[in-house]
């Protein structure tokens, strides 16, 4: 049994979900975004999967993935600024005692 | 078994274990370490797709970089040592329920697809003798060797050319602004924080 495209794509399913469920279960904020950053490294291997077994996509598929690796770089840069700055505001960083953030 | 898909097995297995270790441990620090086999293992099957350059840039980027951030954060976030905050068990069904079903519709989906001319070819002589000719290229908007081609799945394709060079720029100006937006964000308030 060869690996074909479908293998890749359902390993980058099971990555995705293992993302949603790190998002969903963690109360610590940093857990959710290592949640968020498995989530798009499943974006990530399904476009790199495509880019592989359809020639006409080759390139692309690796600039987008640089996109999303670069995408996900500036999202944690910018939450993770945004948890310390809560952190020094609140002294904590649990999810369920940010109600004020609700606005 | 050939070599290639061996390799394929233990890195899918190496990549989705610890995808699921990261998902379940309770104490953050371990989830970050998890977290670097799932990043890594994810580096390796771009190698094994034949994308050095993309599995360089994740190993740099993600291990390198983005995880040294997350534990940083860890520790200048860390209330005691090995502090923990565990969901309770109804919260922990629910999201059970939903990964597991949403799991169950995307791999049924895919299986139920045919997946007819996407095949495995070798990469094209662009890409092959030297993987970031071709990537600068195609930042830069180059055509060459693109149009020869077309998509196979849409006929009657309009000759495919890249234009990647305004998203390389506007995302360059994207990450500076984030950078500073983050450096502003997270500067040390001495008084606030004496205040408070």
């Amino acid at each position: 049994m060869t690996i074909t495209l479908v293998h890749y794509l359902v390993l980058a399913a099971i990555l995705f979900v293992a993302g949603l469920v790190c998002l969903l279960v963690k109360r610590n904020a940093i857990g959710v975004l290592i949640g968020v950053e498995l989530m798009l490294n499943a974006g990530g291997l399904n476009l790199a999967a495509f880019a592989r077994f359809n020639r006409s996509f080759e390139l692309d598929g690796q600039v987008f993935t640089i996109f999303v690796i670069v995408l996900a770089a500036a999202e944690a840069a910018i939450a993770l600024a945004i948890v310390l700055n809560y952190y020094n505001n609140a002294t904590s960083i649990d999810i369920e005692k940010a109600q004020e953030l609700q606005g | 078994m050939s070599l290639p898909d061996f390799i394929f097995w233990c890195l899918a297995l190496l990549t989705a274990g610890s995808a699921i270790a990261t998902a379940v441990s309770t104490q953050i620090v371990r989830s970050a370490v998890w977290l670097m086999f799932t990043l890594a293992g994810v580096a390796g099957l771009y190698f094994l797709l034949g994308f050095e350059f993309l599995g360089a840039t994740q190993l740099l980027i993600y291990v390198g970089g983005i995880l040294i951030l997350v534990i940083f954060a860890v520790m200048l976030t860390a209330q005691g040592s090995f502090s923990q905050m565990p969901a309770s068990r109804g919260h922990w069904l629910v999201v059970i329920v939903i990964g597991g079903g949403l799991l169950a519709v995307i791999t049924s989906t895919l299986l139920s697809t045919s997946w007819e001319g996407f095949s495995a070819s070798p990469l094209t002589k662009q890409t092959d003798t030297s993987n970031s000719d071709g990537l600068a290229l195609t930042f830069l908007g180059s055509s060459q060797g693109e149009a020869a081609h077309p998509l196979p799945a849409v006929p009657g394709q309009i000759k495919h050319i890249v234009h990647s060079l305004f998203v390389f720029e506007i995302i360059s100006v994207h990450l500076l602004v984030v950078l500073i937006g983050a450096a502003y964000l997270a500067r040390a308030r001495r008084a606030r924080r004496e205040a408070a």
